[in-house]
């Protein structure tokens, strides 16, 4: 409840109106909404301020009446028909020059490619890295490319005054060159479900390039970010794309439950293959079949085609999700 | 013509009919009320049907508000509601009963289907029992809502938007809600074009169009956007059922269909429904500030004609709800444009009204407190809107608090506003009693003071960050929030008092006088309440706001016309 009655106002740079102006845009955006606010105030005072004050000069009281005067004026009509017409077309355009400057993103912009789904944010680097918050750094313009695998999402950056839908079956985009070094907010706006107001991530972006190389490089060394090799496993797995074809349970998503295979690997009985024989689960065949998954087709999944991953995985790092797939049967599954 | 009984003698009291035969005491019995023809009772039954869809819709407005008074987590928590799921389906059943079942049939159906024929000096409208047909619809779209509610799960907002709305929990919610507001379409096509014949084809000698009351200027091009738009919604929600059952891909990205054709279509309805609620009330309040400031109204033919303009452009703007849908930069663009044409009529009207109260002798009465607090709610929500047709000021406060203020301000403070206004006007001439002025005057005071501070708060919030639908929240939101729920309750109380001071009319009122604010149009010229045909003979035609004849009769409390009375008298005797 604290701030009730100031309606204090938290984090630098933040007005009456607006969250801090943090990208090249959101001078020039705010200037506008200034404008037709201060145009709206004295819309407002004008009519609500003639209004009130003929409801009290005129009120009805005795010995005063109407004064029949003229019920129409041609001049006044036309007069109050052409200002607001100007004022308008005058916010038409700056709001349309301002809307330019929104989409159109600048040659050499650095570009992530975004997936949004219920309810997450997915944030792929152009070195293929992915990381669930967003990061950039100041002075680059950055685009987004952004599609949704399941509803309608919208990704809103208040800070930079920046909105845009994000679609399934086709891609939108957005930009901005941010200005300042921070953390900024990055909400979902366009309703999607139960946990539509927990799609909620924050955009970091760092004070140069090389800091945000350092951070790349820090964040994409999983295991050495890991208490273990099991959580790193478990990282990898949300990380890499596995959960999109398979679940951690028995169940059947596109590919097959890794609880399957860990329990057959634990109890060291083989699994049927696709077209006859069998394989014994263990490190060699989890390795095999992420980096070159066609060798052996579990049965039942012949035609799902899984990317092979030669040459996208580290070593340490498909260690380290043998160990995790391994840990499943074991962690009370 | 207007007798009372005094020790036996018969003594003529004009303004007073006080007729023992009325439309309310005509034939008895709940049967002879729900196949009713007589557009009064119609009238009455949607009255009652609308506020009874308005106090479920405002439940569901209150249960949002109290959630969202604190965030769900950290200091001072606060969760309500059991889960995020629970809260989308208040939200979205706030949305759809408000728009589809209160607003959009509040003043058209309810009030216009009282006043039309009386305002024409005729019986009743052209078709009387599609007139009724209209009104069955209603009932059964509303059932269609109720069992949406019962199944549970329609958490898809009022909008429906695809593929949301494909793959939700709730089949049958989703399917019994489109359904419902596709069956309540059609009531609302056929109240359109059941008032579009009457207008043409029934008015009486003398009253030219340009003699028309300004009431039935704005019912009329509210009806023109219910019979030319609604079919379109009509086709969209049914596209929406025929996907979601068979799996044909239509507007489903996963089938081959187009999510954003869906926003085109369902904004090409909606966004001309936000005329077909707010046409009306600016007509009612058209009727009130010439009324009570004593005064023919200013500009009459410019405020006509400003309904027919926002009509017609009202047809041409459905993109700006689009800016950030993916929808071309182009096509913004125009929008845009276009969307600022629907400003200058609107701000027409506004100039007309304060320069009608020019000079006049100004009766605040109840409805002319409330025609005066929709000139502010509306200039408020008429200027807001201009930062939501700038294409980069939109662009950050799309889908924002700031959003849900400005169609609060435009839908609540212009509709239901008027509506209020509207239903004080003429309750005298619907119940035949008065109700009392100091109750009416502080309940709309008590309501404007609860709407503003629930709903100006939130033009910051939106304009600070804080998108719309939202369960939980990030802390620095919550002063807004706070002082946004406190109004809620505010506009309660208020709200309460409003129907308490109109039962209490009903048990204790005042018989109402056949005039009791001074005015011209021809539904003042017959009893309170009407007769069975509303008039006794057929009453004259003239200028509709020519209203300085009339003179206050204090034994009755009502307006009288001397010059009139006296033909009458002579008539008679």
């Amino acid at each position: 409840m604290n701030g009730l009655l100031s309606l204090a106002l938290q984090g630098a740079g933040q007005s009456f109106w607006f969250p801090e102006q943090a990208s090249t845009v959101a001078g020039r955006i705010d200037a506008v909404f200034y404008f037709i606010l201060w145009v709206s105030i004295i819309s407002f005072v004008g009519v609500v301020g003639v209004t009130l004050w003929f409801a009290w000069k005129y009120r009805a009281r005795p010995g005063h009446s109407a004064v029949k005067t003229s019920s129409h004026d041609n001049t006044l009509e036309v007069t109050w028909t052409i200002i607001p017409t100007i004022l308008v077309a005058g916010m038409f355009w700056v709001g349309f020059k301002g809307f330019l400057d929104l989409r159109n993103a600048p040659e050499g912009s650095y570009q992530v490619n975004v997936t949004a789904q219920k309810w997450s944010w997915e944030f792929q680097y152009p070195n293929g890295h992915l990381s669930p918050e967003l990061h950039s750094w100041v002075g680059q313009p950055t685009r987004l490319l952004m599609t949704s695998t399941d509803v309608l999402h919208s990704l809103y950056i208040p800070s930079f005054r920046v909105k845009q839908d994000v679609v399934p079956g086709r891609y939108t985009s957005l930009w901005w060159e941010a200005t300042k070094p921070g953390v900024y907010n990055l909400f979902c706006t366009e309703y999607c479900g139960d946990q539509h107001s927990a799609m909620i991530t924050k955009c970091v972006v760092h004070e140069s390039k090389e800091a945000f190389d350092a951070w790349m490089e820090k964040d994409a060394d999983i295991i050495g970010n890991s208490p273990s090799l099991v959580a790193a496993g478990e990282t990898l797995y949300n990380r890499k794309g596995c959960t999109q074809c398979h679940l951690t349970t028995a169940e059947t998503l596109k590919g097959p439950g890794f609880l399957v295979l860990s329990k057959a690997w634990a109890d060291g009985k083989a699994l049927p293959l696709d077209g006859g024989g069998s394989v014994m689960p263990d490190e060699n065949y989890v390795r095999e079949s992420i980096l070159v998954p066609g060798a052996k087709i579990r049965d039942g999944f012949k035609g799902v085609n899984m990317p092979a991953y030669q040459g996208r995985i580290k070593d340490d790092e498909l260690g380290a999700i043998s160990l995790y797939i391994q840990s499943l049967a074991t962690d009370g599954n | 013509m207007a007798t009372t009984q005094t020790a036996g003698v018969e003594v003529h009291r004009p303004g007073v009919t006080p007729s023992k035969d009325n439309y309310l005491n005509h034939s008895k019995g709940l049967m002879s009320w729900l196949f009713t023809l007589d557009h009064k009772r119609i009238g009455v039954m949607y009255t009652i049907a609308v506020l009874a869809a308005f106090t479920l819709g405002g439940f569901f407005a209150l249960a949002v508000r109290t959630e969202l008074a604190a965030p769900n987590t950290g200091d001072g928590a606060w969760q309500m509601l059991p889960s995020g799921a629970v809260y989308n389906q208040m939200f979205s059943l706030h949305g759809a009963i408000m728009v589809f079942l209160f607003i959009i049939p509040s003043i058209p159906a309810a009030l216009g289907n009282f006043v039309l024929p009386i305002m024409l000096g005729v019986k009743d409208v052209a078709f009387p029992r599609l007139n009724l047909f209209s009104f069955h619809l209603w009932i059964l779209g509303a059932a269609f809502f109720l069992l949406a509610l019962a199944t549970g799960g329609l958490d898809t907002g009022w909008t429906f938007y695809t593929p949301y709305s494909l793959e939700g929990h709730s089949t049958s919610a989703v399917i019994a809600a489109t359904t419902g507001a596709f069956v309540l379409g059609f009531s609302s096509i056929f109240t359109g074009l059941n008032f579009i014949v009457t207008l043409h084809k029934m008015r009486p000698t003398g009253m030219t169009w340009f003699r028309m009351p300004l009431f039935l200027w704005g019912l009329y091009a509210t009806a023109v956007i219910q019979v030319l738009a609604t079919p379109v919604l009509g086709i969209t929600l049914l596209l929406l059922i025929v996907e979601r059952a068979f799996k044909i891909g239509i507007f489903d990205p996963s089938l081959g269909g187009d999510p954003v054709l869906f926003q085109h279509f369902f904004w090409f309805y909606s966004h001309p429904a936000v005329y077909i609620m707010v046409l009306p009330g600016m007509a009612i309040v058209s009727e009130l500030i010439g009324t009570f400031s004593r005064k023919h109204i200013f500009g009459y033919r410019f405020i006509a004609m400003s309904s027919v303009a926002i009509a017609i452009f009202g047809f041409f703007v459905w993109g700006h709800h689009m800016f950030t849908s993916g929808q071309s930069a182009l096509a913004s663009t125009v929008f845009s444009g276009l969307t600022f044409s629907v400003a200058i009529p609107s701000a027409i009207k506004v100039f007309n009204w304060v320069t009608t109260m020019w000079k006049g002798d100004i009766h605040l009465k109840t409805p002319m407190v409330y025609a005066l607090g929709f000139i502010l709610l509306f200039m408020i929500g008429g200027v807001t809107g201009l930062f939501l047709g700038t294409l980069s000021t939109d662009i950050h406060l799309h889908d924002t608090y700031f959003i849900v203020a400005h169609f609060h301000y435009v839908m609540v403070g212009g509709t239901l506003w008027a509506f209020l206004g509207g239903l004080h006007y003429w309750w005298p001439k619907i119940s035949g009693k008065m109700y009392s002025e100091k109750v009416g005057v502080t309940a709309s005071l008590i309501a404007l003071l609860g709407f503003n501070l629930t709903f100006f708060p939130q033009f910051m919030l939106g304009s600070q960050g804080m998108p719309r639908r939202y369960f939980d929240y990030l802390p620095e939101f919550q002063a807004y929030h706070v002082w946004s729920t406190i109004g809620a309750y505010v506009l309660l109380i208020g709200l309460v008092m409003v129907a308490y001071n109109l039962v209490m009319s009903m048990i204790k009122g005042k018989q109402a006088p056949d005039n009791p604010w001074g005015s011209n149009t021809l539904e003042w010229k017959c009893s309170s309440p009407p007769p069975h045909h509303n008039f006794e003979h057929q009453p004259t035609v003239g200028d509709p706001y020519d209203i300085e004849g009339y003179v206050y009769e204090p034994s009755i409390d009502g307006y009288v016309r001397p010059d009139e009375a006296a033909v009458e008298t002579a008539g008679r005797s």
